[in-house]
């Protein structure tokens, strides 16, 4: 077997090996990086919808207390507000879901199903919880989801959703006396829940490891044909020539000429040794003759 | 001695005449407001000042805030007509508040009232309202009349022909009563669809004063033109108890031709005006 097919065979084994190893924790660390990544945006999400419901709570629905008294504004609500500005936000992420899950609304399309009720009771059980993360099924496939907790924190939140007859009459006269009361300060109510497909991370970390492991395959090709080009330039096409010199001396050609010397190198040596070895034994051979 | 008890008790009723008493301020004007002052129209302007006895109409798509001396905040809505009709100085001891009367022809009304008001009266055709302490809104043409308290409480009575004021009812906050001639007044719990979708939608926000920024020398209204009978003609045939004096306030027009000519032939309509026209 040819030396640059052994050299290649070798060298593509290694490269191998590399490619795999590196694969397999670029892909690891990749999945969790998107992992966390997709985890950070919803956290900022989530920050951004309280961030929302403060400002329509403090700034808006003073605004509007006397509109009020003629027709219920819905833009008073924070929860509309945060519903509001996440649909806008669902228009650049369009994979990411919102929703304020409450165990007992005023707008039904607010309350808690099942698994969203469970996390709002977890968040009860354990008031220091500020944060579930969590994986589940759902016909539209496996999603990622982050849920926190929301707290009756201000008496302010009761003058809508204590009693009744506290309430914005425009407001009982949309929603009804059925829902939505009786809710009591430092209560939690509700779980703010961001949820985004599992796809999406897979998706994202993916198409990254593609990338890096087409440049990697791309850095490796180059290596073996930087390496092939130089062994076959400084190595094999110099030891071929020597030894085709090497065979002319020993059919008795005392006519060769000297190996051409380039540089300082193995090679080079070589060279220099075997041209010195040719001369010592075509002068050998001219005096056995004479 | 009586005859003094007597002058009292009708000087109660007859408005006070070209007393050049300040009633309030123009605060906020939006589109173009005519003012009916003596016999003159003026055009007002923000910072105006009101007097007893002024006549306000606002244009077709105008919005004006008049703020009164110790009294309410009150918003006239697009076509809008209202006289400044009593103001008294009495009210509450060491207060300073004042009770006053505005009569709304035509229009939208809204008043808020607060702590340092006293009672004002907000008469319409058909219905009336007072109030102290309330927000109340009034809509005022010839098919009705409908007030909506908005918050506070207010009396709420009908107005007779003769613009005499009927036994009232006490309203609280949201209560909407309305009054439709041929029918009783209703109230209810609400304003009504109707209502609400007619409503000027600035009269759904707060009334806030303006009248700080009205500190210096009050501008004058500028002076447009002698009244006409046609300018006046609606305000002439008012209930009698509002325009008590407007024969004395508007003779001196009798001196224009086409004026006379006008009034003479409508005289059956105010027959007060009958010993002014033909004296002898």
């Amino acid at each position: 077997m040819k030396l640059l097919l052994k050299f290649n065979l070798v060298l593509c084994i290694v490269f191998a090996v590399g490619l795999l190893a590196a694969g397999y924790v670029c892909n690891r660390l990749l999945q969790q990086n998107a992992r966390a990544e997709i985890m950070e945006n919803a956290r900022i999400m989530i920050e951004a919808a309280m961030a929302v419901r403060t400002y329509t709570a403090t700034q808006i629905k003073p605004l509007l207390e006397t509109q009020m008294k003629y027709t219920f504004l819905p833009q008073s609500v924070p929860a509309y507000s945060a519903n509001s500005y996440f649909t806008q936000l669902q228009k650049k992420f369009p994979d990411y879901a919102y929703k304020e899950a409450t165990l007992n609304p005023t707008n039904p399309i607010n309350r808690a199903t099942d698994w969203e009720a469970d996390l709002v009771e977890e968040f009860r059980k354990s008031r220091d919880k500020k944060e579930i993360i969590g994986e589940r099924d759902t016909p539209n496939g496996r999603m990622l989801y982050i849920a926190r907790p929301m707290t009756v924190s201000s008496p302010a939140c009761l003058s809508c959703h204590d009693t009744a007859e506290d309430a914005p009459q425009t407001m009982v006269e949309r929603y009804g006396t059925a829902n939505g009361f009786g809710w009591k300060l430092n209560d939690i109510v509700t779980a703010q829940i961001v949820s985004v497909p599992t796809q999406l991370a897979a998706q994202r970390a993916k198409n990254m490891f593609k990338a890096f492991m087409i440049s990697l395959a791309a850095v490796f090709g180059i290596l073996l044909i930087a390496t092939n080009a130089l062994l076959i330039l400084m190595v094999i096409r110099p030891v071929n020539q020597l030894s085709s010199m090497a065979s002319s001396v020993s059919l008795g050609n005392s006519e060769i000429s000297e190996f051409p010397l380039k540089g300082k190198d193995e090679i080079a040596e070589l060279s220099h040794s075997f041209n010195r070895m040719a001369r010592s034994l075509i002068e050998a051979m001219k005096m056995l003759r004479t | 001695m009586r005859l003094l008890a007597v002058a009292l008790a009708l000087a109660w009723l007859v408005p006070a005449a070209a007393t050049a008493q300040d009633a309030g301020t123009i605060t906020f004007l939006e589109g173009s407001l005519r003012m009916i002052r003596g016999t003159t129209v003026f055009q007002g302007a923000e910072g105006v000042r009101l007097k007893q006895g002024d006549i306000v109409e606002n244009s077709d798509k105008g919005f004006v805030q008049l703020e009164f001396i110790g009294g309410p905040i009150v918003v006239l809505g697009p076509s809008s007509r209202a006289y400044v009709f009593r103001l008294s100085a009495r009210g509450n001891s060491g207060s300073g508040a004042a009770e006053g009367e505005l009569v709304l022809l035509s229009g939208w009304l809204k008043a808020l009232s607060g702590a340092h008001t006293g009672p004002y009266r907000f008469a319409s055709p058909l219905l009336t309202a007072t109030t102290r302490d309330g927000t109340i809104v009034i809509h005022s043409s010839e098919s009705g009349c409908d007030v909506f308290i908005e918050s506070g409480s207010a009396a709420i009575a009908d107005t007779s022909g003769g613009g005499n004021v009927g036994k009232s009812t006490n309203g609280a906050t949201r209560q909407f009563f309305s009054y439709r001639p041929g029918k009783a007044r209703s109230s209810s719990s609400g304003p009504s669809a109707t209502f609400l979708n007619a409503m000027p939608l600035a009269f759904r926000d707060d009334l806030p004063s303006r009248l700080s920024r009205f500190t210096g020398k009050p501008p004058e209204p500028k002076a447009l033109h002698a009244v006409s009978y046609a300018e006046i003609r609606a305000w002439l045939a008012m209930p009698v108890q509002w325009r008590k004096g407007f024969v004395e306030r508007f003779e001196p027009r009798l001196g224009d031709p086409e004026f006379r000519k006008q009034l003479e032939a409508h005289v059956a309509e105010y027959p007060d005006w009958e010993p002014a026209l033909h004296p002898n």
